[in-house]
């Protein structure tokens, strides 16, 4: 099934002069991992808020075609239908913390969408454990450094267990480590639950090793949208949008004579057909 | 090297007043002319050790003393802007005059400087950090956020300072724009000898531009030298919740192969592969 | 990777809490109940020994609640401030004129002897109001407040208004402080401002602070969209849940506690109407001074 189906989506921003997103379509099969890049300002933002509905319910600007989410457009569903469907982590994550405490930050969410208190004790329990809040939930947000807080934002998304969450930038303000355990959690949560992850991110390297098929977004179009080893196929295009490659996969392209195969993308697959090539 | 010392700490302890204890016992020193990196977990302790070197906030204990100032008894806060510069994550934070020019113009005219080389300052430091004379009548509100950042620094660059610590330069910034503003430090650095202290997440902008890196965590150094000794101890920087950039970690797999642990750029490794690759041909023949 | 130490103290908005205190056993309800109390109370005791015995109580609490005292201090200018203000408004405008018991002249003036013992019973009586409430914000958290003001039956909408009104107090709070950090990185020393100095330059901040208001209140409201939020106390004609009020229960020991805080507030309130045991009359002090100045 689709989870979503972008037909010819236009959108203009209230007084802004260009059209951020132009004649756009995109479909997104169930139970896939995207990985969304592009420079900044390029409408990576604008494409999310348009799946998650917040254009054009949050802003005025004018609205062509349509988004559908599990075959029901975005504009016929409530507000509450739409937080139970998609989940949307923002880049900020001050403004997204609106509770006086971290329990209450997932709290929130949870009795929003009609959840009993017995089920949010438990997703609060099953939640904090696997993002690593569990002594952070007594606390005020202004106790918690901006890790913290995008931890805790992406916890209280988790905890609603939408079927479709995108992630915008999610971990820039993370340590390495933490961000590896935030997206091994994508992934977990995949594959458990069967969700439908989007992510933007500027770290391509991690975006890589998680992602099924990639988008390349740029001036308010989709240049790109294939599989993730597909897309590395042709590095000069993507040095050409700005696109940074990630060092092993460059060396790859550098070492790969037979640039008509498939370039290898996972680190780890790309130790493995080194060590074979220089044993051959 | 015979390079001045222009930055000694000693024993800095610092105890937030709740009573956490986030800098331990930390003695170092910079030196003029460097580019540093501190890198180190969420909460390490390395922004409230960079707030310390400039003095905004206050060591519990122990001295730091910066191009001859004693940053931690000193009354004189004048006399420290102008040695050394913080530029904040947020342009936001730092804007609050009405138009660009007088932005520029605010640090110095605090030091009491005469109006005619406030001027001089603002459109030499202006001209440094790119930012247009057209639009010095403009309100900094209104530009977008690459520009607002230029603002931001062209504001401390008016102090002339020696030591500049810039704050996260690169987050939420695409990779161009992430270039650019380390192209634009590393300027600063080479060009016009500043001593540039980033604060950062990003491996591979420190291995691409950071001639030294500081690892911290819980508010202790627990490794630093250049960039290539400190990216070669994988252990090490495990604790702090760090990882090496890829290709660093590519060539620590591919050890037993025969790479070295400490390559950081894709012409190091291109050129270790065609070395082993090379040998093993001839042993392979032979 | 957190730290796991136990801290000495939580952050507030305003200040700080203890990390660990007797008070925390208490229900919020209770506590806020406590500081109605101690708030309503000294308006029925005007007799200054027993008002000192209050401060006294109150003194104490903050010593078994583990409430740094030190924290106090910076209430001294403004309550010694408050005590000058106080007398010199009762030396210019005396009571009782006409019963005329002057203790002194001071500088041609009368100081009268009702005037300044009303002075005096009145300024204690401050003096609680104020310590009281340092106390109850020194021993509860915002959430505290929240919890205790749903439980006595404040609807959701406005206890999610009030919360979402601390919230960005807080972020107004923290941005301020960056604010001013990246001033003084830029060398501005407001020790050497005049005060006229010091009041154009706060307005200086507020463009800044309204700014980023601005662009954080859109990323706010589209935050909460995301969230489903819905400003209903029900949902799909269900009671919406209260995790954090179902969390908190009030207990038999809660209910004791409320039942004595309220026996003893009515009581007090009654001996103070019915009787003349509270009057400043009735005062030892009182009866004491007025034997040594008029016989």
């Amino acid at each position: 099934m689709n989870a979503i189906e972008i037909k010819n989506l236009s959108w203009r921003y209230e007084r802004a002069e260009n059209y951020a997103i132009e004649d756009l379509n995109l479909i997104i099969e169930e139970n896939q991992f995207i990985g969304i890049v592009g420079p900044n300002e390029a409408g990576k933002t604008t494409l999310a808020s348009a799946i998650k509905g917040i254009i054009p319910s949050e802003f005025n600007g004018i609205y062509k075609g349509t988004v559908e989410l599990f075959g029901k457009k975005v504009t016929d569903c409530s507000t509450r239908e739409l937080a139970k469907t998609v989940g949307m982590v923002f880049a900020d994550p001050d403004s997204q913390f609106t509770s006086m405490s971290v329990e209450e930050e997932i709290s929130f969410g949870l009795e929003n969408i009609g959840c009993t208190v017995e089920e949010i004790d438990e997703r609060i329990k099953w939640v904090s454990e696997l993002t690593n809040i569990e002594e952070l939930l007594e606390k005020p947000p202004y106790d918690l450094s901006g890790g913290q807080k995008q931890r805790v934002a992406i916890a209280s998304i988790i905890a609603m267990k939408p079927r479709i969450i995108i992630l915008d930038e999610p971990t820039s303000m993370l340590d390495p480590i933490s961000k590896d355990m935030i997206f091994s959690l994508l992934q977990t949560m995949k594959e458990k639950l069967k969700l439908t992850i989007i992510v933007i991110e500027h770290n391509i390297e991690k975006l890589v090793e998680l992602s099924d098929k990639m988008i390349l977004v740029n001036d308010g179009k989709i240049e790109k949208y294939t599989d993730t080893d597909v897309f590395f196929q042709d590095i000069e295009f993507l040095d050409s949008r700005s696109i940074r490659i990630p060092g092993a996969i460059r060396f790859m392209d550098m070492i790969d004579k037979d640039k008509d195969d498939l370039p290898t993308v996972h680190l780890q697959d790309i130790v493995k057909t080194i060590k074979e090539e220089l044993r051959r | 090297m015979e390079t001045k010392k222009i930055i000694e700490v000693k024993d800095l302890v610092f105890t937030y007043p709740d009573g956490t204890t986030a800098l331990e016992n930390i003695t170092i020193d910079f030196y003029d002319g460097e580019f540093i990196a501190f890198i180190g977990t969420n909460g390490c302790g390395k922004t409230t050790f960079s707030k310390c070197l400039n003095g905004i906030l206050k060591a519990s204990q122990g001295s730091i003393v910066v191009n001859g100032i004693d940053v931690v008894h000193t009354k004189d806060c004048m006399e420290l802007v102008k040695n050394i510069g913080y530029v904040f994550q947020n342009p936001d934070h730092q804007l609050f005059n009405n138009n660009i020019y007088s932005e520029i113009a605010y640090a110095p005219r605090n030091l009491g400087i005469p109006e005619n080389e406030v001027r001089e300052r603002v459109i030499e430091a202006a001209k440094i950090a790119g930012v247009s004379e057209s639009i010095f009548e403009e309100h900094p509100f209104f530009e977008v956020k690459g520009i607002r950042q230029r603002i931001a620094i062209a504001s401390i660059l008016s102090l002339k300072p020696a030591i500049i610590i810039v704050d996260e330069p690169t987050t939420g910034q695409d990779y161009k724009q992430s270039i650019e503003v380390m192209e634009f430090l590393k300027m600063l650095n080479e060009k016009l000898g500043h001593t540039v202290i980033i604060i950062t997440h990003e491996m591979d902008i420190v291995a691409e531009y950071a001639k030294r890196v500081i690892v911290m965590t819980d508010g202790k150094i627990i490794s630093e030298g250049s960039v290539k000794e400190v990216f070669a101890r994988a252990e090490l920087l495990e604790q702090a919740n760090i990882k090496p950039p890829q290709l660093t970690r590519l060539a620590q797999e591919l050890k037993d192969e025969g790479f070295s642990p400490d390559i950081i750029t894709v012409e190091e490794i291109y050129s270790e592969w065609k070395q082993i690759k090379g040998k093993n041909e001839i042993a392979e023949k032979a | 990777m957190d730290q796991t130490v136990k801290r000495k103290m939580h952050r507030t908005i305003i200040g700080f809490v203890p990390g660990e205190s007797i008070m925390y056993k208490l229900h919020p309800v209770v506590r806020l109940s406590l500081y109605i109390a101690t708030g309503i109370l000294p308006l029925f005791i005007e007799t200054p020994e027993i008002s000192m015995l209050f401060i006294a109580i109150i003194l104490i609490l903050f010593v078994v609640a583990n409430v740094n005292l030190n924290r106090l201090k910076i209430f001294t200018p403004m309550l010694i401030t408050v005590g000058i203000i106080i007398n010199l408004t009762y030396i210019f405008f005396p009571i009782r004129k006409e019963e005329g018991l002057v203790m002194f002249s001071l500088l041609g003036l009368d100081v009268n002897f009702y005037s300044t013992m009303w002075a005096f019973a009145i300024y204690l009586r401050i003096i609680t109001l104020v310590l009281s409430s340092v106390f109850y914000f020194s021993t509860n958290r915002e959430r505290d407040i929240l919890v205790a003001m749903r439980t006595i039956g404040t609807p959701f909408v406005v206890s999610y208004f009030i919360g979402l009104a601390l919230r960005s107090a807080g972020i107004f709070l923290e941005d301020y402080s960056i604010i001013r950090e990246a001033e003084q990185a830029r060398g501005l020393d407001v020790r050497n401002l005049s005060f006229l100095g010091k009041v154009k330059h706060f307005s200086m901040y507020l463009v800044p602070l309204f700014t980023l208001s601005i662009r954080k209140s859109d990323d706010i409201s589209t935050g909460l969209f995301a969230k489903g939020t819905e400003l209903t106390g029900k949902i799909d004609g269900v009671k919406r849940a209260d995790y954090l009020r179902s969390k908190l229960r009030i207990t038999n020991i809660d209910k004791a506690w409320l039942i004595a805080i309220i026996l003893f507030t009515v009581t007090v309130m009654v001996v103070s109407i019915t009787t003349g045991l509270l009057t400043i009359e009735g005062s030892w002090i009182f009866q004491s001074i007025e034997k040594y100045f008029f016989g």
